[in-house]
């Protein structure tokens, strides 16, 4: 017994070796146990039975991980290329959508996004259009004059011959 | 690495890796994952291993880091912590949970996971203290240190409850 207490010594203080723990391990499994040594043979069969625990599920193959290598690729391919078309996306809506600056013109064709030569294009533009329209309307201006002139040409018809009298 | 080899030093260490995983996550479905996890990456780094010295260390190492990862996520997601201390039974638990094998595993699952680990790994796995230290990326003597303070740990508990039991017997 001593020397069991001698290892159980050793054994708490983390200094026994692997034989010595395996020599503790068959004691503690025979039926000669001392009574002040009872509490720890529990222990031992905890262990004991806890080396016995077998993983759960059917026994991996090299078989099993190539398939799921092979699934887990292509489920990689499909996730990344899903990836990349929503970048494009992204990239295509960003692209597409309106500057910021919102003063252009299109000039023979051409955008100019230059605000201030947009703004002097625009300008001069409207300038043509107001000289164009004020040489079209000048054929009206002198038959507004027209008008004018026979104005009282007009109010001679309309005299009331009684009015005269 | 070719297939066989894979088969013959990983594939065959499948229940210890499960066992090692449980005593880490105290979980089995995590621990099942975790081990088909870690197998998935290893094959496809199977070309690499032929230049590691010990594969079946290296497994168990790789195994417990990623057993730390998922410990790391599930404390950030969960607030309960892992690590909480074993709390002694009340008199309802005594007398509902007499299996003494029961609340050892208990007392075990609930050491800090450093010490449940090597304990584990020495005790019920029987390995090397340098192949312990390897895995744990500990020295030698750190991982002494640390299977002597889990078994005076559970070596305490264990009288406390023989106490506790006999004081029961001597009141009825």
């Amino acid at each position: 017994m001593a020397e069991i207490n001698e290892l159980l010594q050793k054994y708490f203080n983390g200094e026994t070796s692997l034989q010595e723990e395996e020599q503790l391990k068959l004691y503690f499994k025979s039926e000669n146990i001392s009574t002040e040594h009872e509490p720890y043979k529990v222990l031992f069969g905890v262990f004991e039975s806890e080396s016995k625990v077998t993983y759960p599920a059917a026994s991996l193959t090299t078989e099993d991980l190539g398939r799921r290598q092979t699934r887990f690729f292509r489920m990689k391919v499909i996730s990344l290329s899903g990836m990349a078309a929503t970048v494009l996306l992204a990239v295509w809506l960003f692209n597409s959508a309106p500057s910021g600056n919102s003063d252009y013109v299109i000039m023979n064709g051409k955008r100019v996004d230059n605000s201030e030569l947009a703004q002097e294009l625009a300008i001069n533009q409207m300038n043509k259009v107001n000289d164009i329209l004020a040489k079209s309307l000048k054929p009206m201006n002198s038959i507004q004059k027209v008008k004018q002139s026979l104005e009282p040409v007009r109010k001679i018809s309309t005299l009331n011959p009684h009015e005269i009298n | 690495m070719d297939s066989n080899n894979f088969n013959l030093q990983i594939l065959s260490l499948a229940d210890k890796m499960f066992r090692f995983a449980k005593s880490m996550l105290r979980n089995e479905d995590a621990a099942r994952d975790a081990v088909q996890e870690l197998n998935l990456k290893l094959w496809e780094k199977r070309h690499q291993l032929d230049q590691v010295d010990n594969v079946p260390a290296f497994a168990m190492r790789s195994l417990r880091n990623l057993c730390l990862d998922t410990i790391r996520q599930t404390k950030d997601e969960d607030e309960l912590s892992y690590d909480v201390m074993y709390n002694e039974p009340n008199p309802h638990q005594q007398t509902e949970n007499t299996d003494m094998a029961q609340r050892i595993k208990s007392m075990i699952d609930h050491l800090p996971e450093l010490q449940r680990t090597i304990i584990r790994m020495r005790d019920v796995e029987g390995m090397e203290i340098n192949e312990i230290a390897y895995i744990t990326n500990l020295t030698a003597n750190a991982v002494t240190v640390n299977l002597s303070r889990a078994r005076q740990r559970i070596r305490e508990q264990i009288i406390n409850e023989n106490k506790r039991v006999e004081e029961t017997i001597w009141r009825k």
